[in-house]
């Protein structure tokens, strides 16, 4: 009998560091060299499989990087399992960015939260701003995790979200997406939240 | 320009300006997709951007234009470019006077003169200079704001070749600068760029110069120097109306004592709490639009969305900021915003415009669960290929047509004449699918199923999702919309229609039984004939199913009929002759149960009943008694049942029935209720409401009315407004 776990996962960061390219080159490995901005965000899901019959489900909530829109990350981290967040190794104020986005976590969303730091844009190496070992120094320091990815080649970026999935606590049923629903305000029906999470169970076979 | 391009933005011109065209038969015109004469899903558009600005510039002040005036639009073009160059001037320059370079000026070759400061100051006006003063600050807020915007502008509409232009994507960037320093409270914001995009294609389209054409007028309306400016005043005018959208403002920095966890509650030094009363426009007009409009007008599918718990800010932020444009294709959108802009440039239309895609995607969105709905949400479906008059009916610029039908007349009942005409036009089954049934048809093995969720989650899926999709949470949607009746008091709207589909269901019973098989979702293409259509007619079908389907079908309605007139005698009995009032409400409760799964069973197609579940604890043993006592056994294979979590079954768990006689149905129809009529009963069968004293039935929604069926609209609708009931209350 496999086993599939839900967690809801949350990018963040600066706008154009590649948030959107990071979760394409996931769930689809694809990659454009366009991509349009995500206005509000965008919602998409991926399995991805451990050993012992042990999947993992990902809901990702791909967030729009502009600063202005900052008042309504809250609505999308909240209840995260885990959060991605991205910066671009060629411009050193996205990572300033990105420590802003890890305070606020560490302040705002669920204690428990996984978090990894991940520097994007890895094939433009020759326009190189950001250092390893400057961003992963502040990694342990925070004890996040930390990689360098590459939306435009794909390295890295199935690591990362592996090693995220490696990460999270498997040992206790994970809370299912449905508590990410209970939103203060909007009493959720309990049996609603059981059932849907039977729905996506693929092992009632 | 191409000389065929060009004749043709001659001859709209002339069409729209050599006439005596008014300005509101104009707007009819592009309301009801009889303006322009290319294809409808052509992105190239001659004279659109002419039309554009006659509907959104606005004419002299405390003049209401009343026929179409070339003249005067020329005038206020030019005042608005001479702004634009003015703007341009002032917010590009240099603290030291120069420009950059590239920089230049509309209709002008020579770069703009260097103007020569008064404040030569230095000490101050350098670029190095640590002055608080210093004017170069400004300057390097503005070279950022502007690199902040060409980030974005770099990648709109990345399939249009076009914006890929340098030219293009230097002029929107300006635009859209001088748009942010000219209104610092709002400023710019991601998603201004794709607003702006499509205006700049059409009025780039349209721009012509002297050599081309001849017509002056056409030149100065059209002139291909002024493409930007053009562009500018139009966009400044939408955000009029859009930018409320965009607002945003920093909450108010928290006393320096409070812990940063408190941001959204405040204690006071009484200990009570205060809660923070900001809420950004755009959360205010989403949490409106679903908790409200939709509520009013679709009550059973805002009760799906809300026992889902989608927050309507996840996907109206996009819809609205947009117009749309990310949910429709290019050419649609801007379709859409013909229309649009033909009849409504305050643009509190967006908001209904919200709702009417709302309920065109019910089919997907009610059966669907949190992800699902989301996903649906996120990338709105495209729409159905095969279209029934793609020549006459643009899905655009209907659901503006469908949205004006909804502000000017906000009920269920225009809710449900929505649903009408997208049957009617679009092709749209007037129910969500239904549960494939497990004997005939196998629903895919649930993982299969995820896996549809997974591809259609990919952010570029252009096929519109299929229905299969949905099955896993028909039972669920009972169980929550039966615990939403019991306490909510909205239920109201639910009930209402059912009632009238359940009046519907009793005056086309004869038609029935002569009729062909139901109406399956599955089986969506077919021609339209003209004139009328009932409902429950259905294009030919010759297999052999037809024939059984139909005996279920007319034993369904049997059983449902029966299960009807029991609710209805329950919950008209009078409390005062009841002896014992407890058990009387007791019996209504387990009414409006059997009455919200009675629906339910309508909603969804299926024809599966569940005996147990259309009648009272005291009612099923009183039928098993009698069905006891004239048929003592009746043998049917035992479906398994859906487990409801809230299982409204256990109060009768004592009664023996159940499996034996579920899903017989023609063998229990037999023994219609034999009792004698309860007094109310002949009156109850005519209208109880004279036609003249019915609500007016909602206006028509579409100028495209005559296609679809105008008096089964009514019998929907005019029973939607009545509780007969009166208990339901």
């Amino acid at each position: 009998m496999s086993k599939q776990f839900q967690f809801k996962l949350v990018l963040l960061g600066e706008s154009a560091v590649g948030k959107s390219s990071l979760v394409l080159r996931f769930v689809k490995d694809q990659f454009d060299d366009y991509r349009e901005s995500t206005i509000g965000a965008a919602f998409l899901t991926q399995t991805v499989t451990l050993e012992h019959n042990t999947s993992v489900k990902f809901e990702i909530w791909d967030t729009a990087g502009q600063e202005r829109y900052k008042s309504l990350a809250p609505m999308y981290y909240r209840n995260a399992n885990c959060a991605v967040v991205v910066y671009d190794i060629t411009q050193p104020a996205s990572l300033e960015k990105a420590r802003t986005w890890i305070r606020e976590l560490q302040r705002q969303a669920d204690p428990s939260i996984v978090i990894a730091l991940c520097g994007n844009k890895g094939d433009l190496e020759a326009r190189r701003q950001v250092s390893q070992e400057e961003a992963k120094k502040y990694a342990d320091e925070e004890g996040l995790m930390w990689g360098e990815t590459s939306a435009k080649s794909g390295d890295g970026v199935s690591d990362i979200f592996m090693a995220i999935a490696k990460k999270l606590p498997l040992t206790a049923p994970p809370p299912r997406a449905g508590a990410s629903r209970n939103t203060p305000g909007r009493p959720a029906v309990d049996l609603n939240k059981q059932a849907a999470g039977d729905s996506n169970d693929p092992c009632a076979c | 320009m191409t000389a065929s391009r060009s004749d043709a933005l001659l001859k709209t011109f002339h069409d729209l300006f050599g006439g005596s065209l008014s300005l509101s038969k104009a707007r009819d015109a592009v309301l009801a997709d009889r303006f322009f004469s290319t294809a409808i899903d052509d992105l190239d558009v001659p004279a659109r951007s002419i039309v554009w600005k006659l509907f959104l510039l606005p004419s002299e002040p405390l003049k209401t234009p009343v026929e179409v005036d070339a003249q005067m639009l020329c005038k206020t073009l030019k005042i608005s470019r001479k702004q634009y160059t003015d703007l341009l001037l002032e917010k590009m320059r240099a603290p030291d006077g120069g420009y950059e370079e590239g920089f230049s000026l509309p209709a002008s070759i020579e770069s703009p003169p260097k103007i020569v400061k008064a404040d030569s100051n230095l000490q101050r006006n350098n670029p190095l200079s640590l002055d608080t003063e210093n004017p170069w600050k400004q300057w390097f807020t503005a070279v950022e704001l502007r690199r902040t915007i060409s980030q974005d502008v770099e990648r709109t509409f990345p399939e249009v070749e076009f914006f890929r232009l340098a030219e293009v994507q230097a002029q929107l960037t300006s635009i859209l600068f001088i748009y942010s320093v000219t209104h610092p409270a709002i400023g710019y914001r991601q998603g201004m760029h794709e607003l702006l995009a499509p205006v700049y294609y059409a009025v780039y389209n349209d721009g012509v110069s002297p050599k081309q054409v001849q017509d002056s007028k056409l030149v100065d309306l059209c002139h291909e120097d002024w493409v930007a400016a053009d562009s500018w005043a139009l966009f400044d005018t939408i955000m009029r109306g859009v930018g409320r959208w965009y607002e945003w403002q920093e909450p108010a920095a928290p006393p320096k004592d409070m812990s940063p966890l408190s941001h959204h509650v405040n204690l006071t030094a009484e200990g009570r709490v205060e809660l923070k009363a900001y809420v950004t426009p755009i959360v205010q007009t989403c949490n409106h639009i679903q908790e409200s409009m939709l509520r009013t007008t679709d009550p059973h599918l805002w009760q799906r969305l809300q026992s889902t718990g989608i927050e309507p800010q996840i996907y109206g932020i996009r819809w609205l900021r947009l117009l749309f444009t990310r949910e429709h294709s290019l050419p649609d959108s801007m379709r859409l915003w013909d229309a649009l802009f033909a009849c409504d440039i305050s643009f509190d239309l967006a908001p209904w415009i919200v709702v009417a895609m709302l309920i065109r995607i019910r089919n997907e969105l009610i059966p669907a669960d949190y992800t699902g709905q989301l996903t649906v949400l996120l990338r709105y479906p495209a729409p159905p290929h095969n279209q029934l008059a793609p020549a006459r009916v643009h899905h655009g610029s209907l659901l503006v047509r469908q949205a004006l039908a909804l502000q000017l007349s906000p009920t269920p009942a225009t809710g449900v004449s929505l649903v009408n005409e997208n049957w009617n036009l679009l092709n749209i089954p007037m129910e969500p699918p239904e549960p494939a049934p497990p004997p005939r048809r196998r629903p895919a093995p649930l993982g299969q199923r995820n896996q549809a969720v997974d591809a259609g989650a990919g952010p570029s899926s252009p096929s519109r999702p299929v229905h299969n999709r949905l099955n896993s949470s028909q039972q669920i949607g009972f169980t929550e919309v039966l615990g939403g009746i019991l306490e909510r008091g909205e239920s109201l709207g639910i009930n209402k229609s059912l009632m009238s589909a359940v009046n519907e269901l009793k005056r086309n019973m004869p038609d029935i039984s002569s009729a062909l098989g139901p109406r399956s979702p599955n089986t969506t293409s077919f021609a339209l004939s003209e004139g009328e259509r009932a409902l429950w007619e259905s294009r030919a079908r010759t297999d052999s199913e037809m024939e059984r389907e139909l005996a279920e079908y007319r034993a369904l309605n049997k059983r449902l009929g029966e299960s009807l007139t029991w609710i209805v005698d329950t919950l008209l009995q009078d409390e005062e002759e009841v002896p014992d009032p407890a058990l009387l409400k007791k019996k209504r409760r387990e009414a409006v149960e059997s009455l919200a799964y009675a629906r339910d069973v309508l909603v969804s197609e299926t024809r599966e009943l569940e005996d147990e579940r259309l009648f009272g604890e005291e009612e099923l043993r009183e039928r098993a008694r009698r069905a006891r006592v004239r048929r003592p056994e009746v043998h049917s294979p035992a479906i398994p049942t859906p487990v409801s979590t809230v299982d409204s079954r256990q109060r009768w768990g004592a009664a023996t029935i159940g499996h034996s006689q579920r899903k017989s149905f023609g063998g229990l129809g037999t023994q219609m209720n034999t009792r004698p009529p309860a007094p109310w009963k002949t009156s109850f069968e005519k209208p109880a409401i004279s036609p003249g004293a019915m609500p007016r039935p909602p206006p028509p929604s579409s100028s495209v009315r005559s296609l679809s069926t105008g008096s089964r609209e009514r019998e929907r609708a005019q029973p939607a407004m009545q509780d007969p009931l009166g208990a339901l209350r």
